[in-house]
């Protein structure tokens, strides 16, 4: 709201600099965003919250200022209402809960024309076009006193009588801004015999426009209903200054007021001549609401000392009544709020209002006291930094990325229908919720590497939605972060399988889940998404002792890189957290003695054919070995001559250790061979 | 065996050891002469063959020999050494290159924010929970005191999915949630990613992340909800950090103000604050006579923003290489 400062001294007598009254304003509530030059001195450029729309017009900005300041508000000069009926018209109001006034008075010898210059700059200054004498005056006094006010060309109307109705399905009416609309049934509207004349409260229409040929008009000033105006509003997306104003409150007991200030200016400028009688068609006035206020309270809950005599003197400068409830003392009294603040419904609403004029610099600083709970970080929170952290170790850096995005370009349709779609979005980067953390993680390793990024070594967690909301681990890398050290043996591999499961490896450490198994599927990754983006024959699922899948780790399909722009190979992990958490062991780790007795290190070397996987080797080592092994490691893994094709050759080293003595030559051999002979049934030869 | 055939083999060795110029050759002298098959070691053989009164003598010449042999090379091989290492030129190196990369990840800047915001929450007794992302329409607006149809709703655009669900427009949606399980006192703080349909310019997202705190006890007023702020700034932006509140409106709260601290000179309205609307405690069943409490919120991006001097918000989502580097000290 655009707030003229000559305009606002004419009701307030400021005697204050712009500055301070900006700042003053802004501290009570009503913030001024800016003061701008004008063509008659400054405007103030206020930003009125959703509660106050009582501060939507000069009076309402006046008030707030004589309120603040402790000054008298100089009311305009509003001639006599006249009530009656007009000859030759009746309102009649069909939905009274949704307009509980509706006042109406006919003007006649209308002049159309332009308006004043002195009211065309104010209008101007407080961001309203000057349109016509008529018009104009409308707006002049919706901007005064926050009242919109309707002119319909009388001559244009059919029949006597104005209805206020809700709509019936199928009905249209061309609005001013010369739109066909098609309302929705229920819509609140003004009618006349025939049909629809305007949106009540929010536009007119255009066959009873005010034109150049217009000579009687009838006036419109009604309360509407703040609901029905709004839906009507928002289902035609249509926002209008009365709109704002209606679906923010405006005062029902100042629509006869505005009517007459409308009459005595459209007078005084020559515009036309006001008929001596108004229609005044209003619901049975509802009983006062009074509140009850202990100025006590205001203390205890502001913290500012606040005795009773402030509270109201409080009160009574922002025009509320108060009144001692039955015979109680002044600790306990009832309030009445003005007719313009329906905002100010409950006892803390006043307390509010007692704090907002003393002066929120008045509050204290104190810590709570009393029960302290147990703070800090929730299970779930700790879990997720132990895994950021276990990823950071391993030279991963995190990323953040969108939960919003489009489809991927290689997803399949089935895919792109199982995806949660928002219903309200045009834009189709930000279409869909991720079903995975990679999509958005490839798109910042190919916008790195755009920016000549040395590698790509990230990673995240977050929440996806497939479609249920869960939460997500995942690595991407590309390329390697050594890969240019000037020294050869600097040089880290390159991005395969086995840096995205060393990653993961990590992450599960760092968790103390030790049972997950990494299984290769023959359609590649069964985690949708994650799994999709890989190479079926190059990745693996991560399951759980019971079959459950947590996860996925694999190399990046070669086809979904270059369409990202990406060189280098990549390779990723995305772990399924919810999942995860219920391997995580809660307890502690328990310890084990520390060793006192040197540990024998020997070496099998069998060469085996490929088909069988290293998992075999494992499972077989694990079942021959006694209690001696301490733990054993693959070591050297060849395939090439001068081997035969389909073998390769292993070299396993094993650590070998009792924790009562020292292991002599014999007891090692004979581990060993037991062991050779476990190697042997899974068809390992050894060279002699 | 003869003493003249010791001698001359113990001589022998001693030229060799003198000789040598490398551990290698310290190592084969001493296989050839002291060695299971070596020389020396072979008179052994020849003490059977001896009077048994001499055999005892023997023996001991030979483990003499043996025992000076093994001295000389021991002191040769010594000698060898720290000549090698005084004296090797060839194994200086250029100091000066780079070493061995030793790669260590960074944490996104929002983390490290998010995780000193729970250490100091944490240490005033806030307990951290955790909710949904996607949200029923309910918790976000419904229990937070919006009413049905009000242009409190425009203030935030929402992202609307199918059914009543709606991706959250703010963390104090979690308030509903926690109330319904909760009794007084409590209290909670939880941080999370919020949406909000808007379109996106360097100082507004439609993504961004916020922490919300609340609390609920006896004898809760303003003065405790500018105190624990104030606390709370005090250790995010300094010691010398003031607070301030103004008037402002939210649903949720009443009185609502929005509070601004002082930085650099400037007042810096930071976030929206106020005490929890009596509505809201009394739809879970809190008495208001007895119970009141605060809740304040601010975005996780506009604390780091403010602390480093970034003045685009749209970097913290862009994972940019060359932004994120410059906060590797997480």
């Amino acid at each position: 709201m655009r707030i003229p400062v000559t305009w606002l001294k004419e009701l307030v007598p400021i005697g204050i600099s712009v500055e301070e009254l900006a700042a003053g304003l802004t501290m009570a509530g009503l913030e001024i965003e800016s003061v701008e030059p004008g063509v008659d001195g400054e405007v103030l450029n206020a930003y009125i919250t959703p509660n106050r729309g009582d501060c939507a017009s000069i009076l309402g900005v006046a008030r707030e200022v004589a309120a603040i300041w402790t000054l008298p508000l100089r009311l305009p000069n509003i001639g006599p209402a006249h009530a009656g009926t007009a000859a030759g018209f009746q309102v009649s109001v069909q939905c009274p809960e949704l307009c509980p006034r509706y006042a109406a008075r006919l003007v006649t010898d209308v002049h159309v024309g332009p308006s004043p210059p002195d009211m065309q700059r104010r209008l101007t200054a407080a961001g309203m076009r000057p349109i016509n004498n008529v018009v104009d005056v409308t707006n002049y006094v919706m901007l005064e006193l926050g009242q919109p006010m309707h002119a319909f060309d009388r001559e244009r109307l059919a029949g006597d009588t104005i209805r206020v109705r809700t709509a019936e399905s199928g009905e249209t009416l061309e609005t001013l801004d010369g739109v066909h609309r098609s309302l929705e049934a229920g819509t609140l509207l003004i009618a006349d015999s025939k049909a629809p004349i305007a949106l009540a409260g929010v536009m007119g229409g255009r066959d009873t426009e005010i034109g150049p040929d217009t000579t009687s008009i009838l006036l419109e000033s009604a309360s509407f209903g703040a609901r029905a105006v709004r839906r009507t509003s928002r289902a035609l997306g249509l926002r209008t200054e009365a709109s704002y104003r209606f679906e923010r409150g405006v005062d029902p007991d100042g629509a006869v007021r505005a009517l007459a200030r409308v009459c005595e200016l459209l007078h005084k400028i020559g515009a036309g001549q006001p008929s001596d009688e108004m229609v005044d068609c209003r619901a049975a006035a509802s009983e006062p609401v009074w509140i009850r206020f202990r100025p006590g309270r205001c203390g205890s809950l502001l913290g500012i000392p606040m005795d009773a005599r402030r509270a109201v003197n409080c009160m009574g400068r922002l025009g509320i009544t108060l009144r001692s409830r039955g015979a109680a003392s002044e600790a306990e009294l009832e309030a009445l709020a003005p007719s313009w603040r329906s905002d100010l419904n409950c006892e803390e609403d006043l307390i509010e209002e007692t704090g907002r004029i003393a002066g929120y610099g008045e509050i204290p600083e104190r810590l709570p006291h009393g029960v302290t709970c147990r703070g800090g970080d929730s299970a779930q929170g700790l879990m997720l930094m132990e895994v950021r952290r276990a990823l950071q170790q391993c030279g991963l850096s995190e990323v953040v990325t969108h939960s919003l995005e489009a489809p991927a370009s290689w997803e399949s349709e089935d895919e792109s229908a199982t995806r949660l779609h928002l219903r309200n979005v045009l834009s189709a980067e930000i279409s869909t919720l991720r079903p995975s953390l990679l999509q958005g993680m490839l798109e910042s390793a190919a916008a790195n590497a755009s920016h000549a990024a040395p590698a790509t070594a990230i990673f995240q967690v977050g929440t996806v939605w497939q479609p249920e909301e869960s939460l997500r681990a995942a690595v991407l890398v590309s390329g390697s972060p050594g890969a240019r050290a000037w020294d050869p043996g600097m040089r880290q591999r390159p991005a395969d399988y086995y840096t995205a499961r060393g990653a993961a490896e990590r992450l599960l450490r760092a968790l103390r889940v030790d049972d997950v198994r990494f299984v290769q599927q023959p359609g590649g990754g069964g985690m949708p998404f994650g799994g999709g983006l890989m190479e079926p024959a190059r990745c693996a699922e991560l399951q759980l002792a019971d079959g459950s899948r947590v996860g996925v780790a694999g190399e990046i399909q070669p086809e979904i890189l270059r369409q990202m722009g990406i060189r280098r190979a990549a390779a990723a992990v995305e772990i399924d957290l919810n999942a995860l958490r219920r391997a995580v062991p809660a307890a502690a780790p328990r310890w084990r003695p520390v060793p006192r007795f040197p540990a024998s290190l020997r070496d099998l070397a069998p060469r085996l054919p490929t088909a069988v996987c290293w998992s075999q080797v494992d499972a077989a080592v694990r079942q021959a070995a006694s209690p001696l092994v301490e733990r054993f490691a693959l070591t050297d893994l060849y395939e090439g001559p001068p081997l035969p094709a389909g073998v390769r050759a292993y070299t396993i080293s094993f650590t070998l250790r009792s924790a009562e003595r020292t292991l002599d030559d014999e007891d090692a051999d004979a581990e060993m061979a037991t062991l050779q002979d476990a190697l042997q049934a899974l068809g390992a030869t050894f060279a002699s | 065996m003869s003493d003249e055939t010791l001698n001359r083999l113990e001589k022998e060795a001693v030229d060799a050891a003198l000789a040598a110029a490398s551990a290698a050759d310290i190592d084969a002298v001493e296989t050839q002469f002291l060695g299971r098959k070596g020389s020396i070691n072979a008179l052994r053989r020849g003490i059977a063959m001896l009077p048994s009164e001499d055999r005892p003598g023997a023996g001991a010449a030979i483990n003499k020999a043996v025992e000076r042999v093994q001295n000389l090379l021991a002191e040769r091989r010594a000698a060898l050494e720290s000549a090698a290492a005084t004296a090797a030129p060839a194994r200086t190196i250029d100091v000066t290159l780079p070493g061995q990369p030793m790669n260590s990840g960074t944490l996104h800047p929002l983390t490290q924010v998010s995780q000193e915001v729970k250490a100091v929450l944490g240490g005033m007794g806030f307990e951290f929970v955790d909710g949904p992302e996607l949200e029923s329409h309910r918790y976000n607006f419904g229990a937070l005191n919006y009413p049905d149809d009000h242009p409190a709703m425009d203030e935030q655009s929402t992202f609307l999915l199918d059914g009543d669900r709606v991706l959250r427009t703010q963390t104090t949606a979690l308030q509903g949630r926690v109330m319904e399980k909760r009794r007084p006192p409590f209290r909670i703080a939880t941080i999370g990613r919020c949406f909000r349909y808007e379109a996106v310019d360097a100082t507004h997202h439609h993504t961004f992340h916020q922490v919300d705190v609340f609390m609920v006890d006896q004898g809760i007023g303003m003065a405790e909800l500018k105190g624990t702020l104030a606390e709370f700034a005090r250790a995010m932006f300094g010691a010398e950090t003031e607070v301030r509140f103004r008037p402002d409106f939210f649903p949720f709260v009443e009185p609502g103000v929005d509070y601004s601290i002082r930085w650099g000179g400037r007042w810096l309205e930071i976030g929206g604050a106020g005490l929890i609307h009596p509505n809201i405690l009394r739809a879970h069943h809190i008495d208001t006579e007895q119970y009141s409490g605060f809740a304040f919120g601010l975005g996780i991006e506009r604390i780091h923003m403010i602390r480093c001097g970034v003045t685009d918000l749209r970097l913290y989502l862009e994972n940019d290489w060359r932004f994120l580097q410059q906060f590797a000290e997480g």
